[in-house]
């Protein structure tokens, strides 16, 4: 009995890893060291920017006292809460104005004219509407995640291969079916893509969020750094910034990869 | 039995494709419509397999009006038009529907094993040649066991199946009921 199993084959999944992420750690990794070394010897007095040194010890110190840990769990469940409530809006109302001509006509030049408002402009009236606590940070989270995942999706779903819309034709699928069989596999890396620029999206934004008196979060952080004279602490929570959107990033990454095995698009073939 | 009746087809922008075209194809019968480049094969066997309507005439399958994708009615295009996110085997059964797992896995083994392609069932389109991926498609077509097979451009096709069988001119193949079932196995 031959396997016609419609499980994918093994030998494509590509392994990551290797060299390739060490080379990333060449240019940051030596400013840093250029840095450390030009305070060391008294060019700079790592004042106003510390080196990494010192960035280190900060971070440690706050890592020791459960406050880094606690900051950073705060700034993530936000970025979650409006992450998830962004891709949701978004991608409902980035599949029916992709799928549907009328949806489109309806919804289309309002969102688009939404889009064109500057995010921060929102803040007023968000506090206005949700408050000052955490609705009010995870629906301006939530926004900036929304327009990349809409834009995306709808575009990709419009981009079709008209061509394998017609194989759906010919088997009858209903419109659910069509949806679920074949648009939406065809759109997934646009929209891991969007995902991507959205979750990027959500990580400036809950900076801006943290920023509308937060008593917690990284972007607490910052603040309390700026008004305390402790750029140490600054820099300190943009690196966990950094890091935490990388990793999250990453993690987005991961989970689409089996999905995507089929691909056969230019990086493959690098 | 498929009957075409006095069909034409106008394009939104003013190009008439076809005009009064009718012909019968009993069961058993296969039908060769020869043409060159543009002269509207395509568009009559979309026109059949009932993706676009024609204005006038009707197209009609055992005494019913064809008035748009038919169970009954299999279709392979100029190109393979197969999904990348799927397999062979799950290109191939793409069209079986809710069939119980087992059902779905022998047919579709048995649809491979004619095209010569059951070796290939767990990997990805991407890794086909092109006459490879052309037979895969007809696998897909003949694993539904359509009664009327519409072939585009078949010679490509029949090429991959035998390849030492000269081009011949562009056509589009009409085969129903038990000359699908030939065509699929190859017999002239």
């Amino acid at each position: 009995m031959v396997d016609t199993s419609l499980a994918a084959p093994r030998s494509v999944v590509r392994r990551l890893g290797g060299t390739g992420w060490a080379l990333g750690l060449i240019l940051p990794l030596g400013l840093g060291i250029l840095w450390e070394a030009a305070v060391a010897v008294g060019l700079n007095s790592g004042r106003l920017l510390p080196p990494p040194s010192a960035v280190a010890g900060t971070l440690w110190s706050l890592w020791q006292g459960g406050v880094l840990a606690d900051h950073a769990l705060a700034t993530l469940g936000r970025v979650g809460a409006g992450f998830g409530l962004g891709v949701a809006a978004g991608t409902l109302a980035g599949a029916l104005t992709g799928y549907s001509r009328l949806a489109s006509r309806l919804l289309d030049p309002s969102l688009q004219a939404l889009r064109a408002i500057p995010s921060i402009a929102w803040v007023p009236l968000f506090i206005l509407w949700f408050g000052i606590f955490e609705t009010s940070k995870i629906v301006l989270i939530a926004v900036g995640v929304f327009f990349p995942v809409y834009l995306g999706l709808m575009a990709a779903i419009r981009s079709v291969d008209r061509r394998i819309v017609e194989v759906g034709r010919i088997y009858r699928l209903s419109g659910p079916a069509m949806v679920g069989r074949i648009l939406l596999p065809a759109v997934l890396p646009a929209y891991v893509t969007a995902l991507r620029s959205g979750l990027g999206l959500g990580w400036m934004f809950v900076v801006a969020a943290e920023f509308m008196g937060a008593s917690e979060g990284l972007g607490y952080l910052l603040i309390d750094g700026q008004q305390l004279g402790k750029p140490g602490q600054i820099v300190a929570a943009i690196i966990a910034f950094a890091l935490l959107g990388k990793a999250t990033d990453s993690l987005l990454g991961w989970i689409s990869a089996p999905f995507l095995r089929w691909e056969d698009g230019f990086a493959r073939h690098h | 039995m498929l009957a075409l009746n006095d069909i034409g087809k106008t394009y939104p922008n003013g190009v008439q494709a076809l005009e009064g075209i009718g012909l019968r194809v009993e069961a058993g019968e296969i039908l060769a419509i020869l043409g060159g480049s543009g002269c509207g094969k395509s568009t009559l066997l979309r026109l059949i397999a009932g993706l676009d309507r024609p204005a006038p005439g009707r197209v009609v399958l055992d005494g019913a009006e064809v008035s748009g994708p038919h169970e009954k009615i299999g279709v392979v295009f100029q190109e393979p038009r197969l999904f990348p996110w799927l397999t062979v085997a799950g290109n191939v059964g793409f069209g079986l529907g809710r069939r119980p797992a087992h059902e779905r896995r022998a047919l579709v083994e048995e649809a491979l094993r004619r095209v010569g392609l059951v070796d290939k069932a767990g990997v990805w389109p991407r890794e086909l040649s092109g006459g490879q991926a052309q037979r895969v498609a007809i696998a897909r077509a003949l694993v539904t066991r359509p009664e009327v097979l519409l072939l585009d451009e078949p010679f490509s096709a029949l090429d991959a199946l035998h390849p030492d069988r000269p081009s011949g001119p562009s056509a589009a193949c009409v085969g129903t009921d038990r000359a699908a079932t030939d065509a699929d196995r190859g017999d002239p």
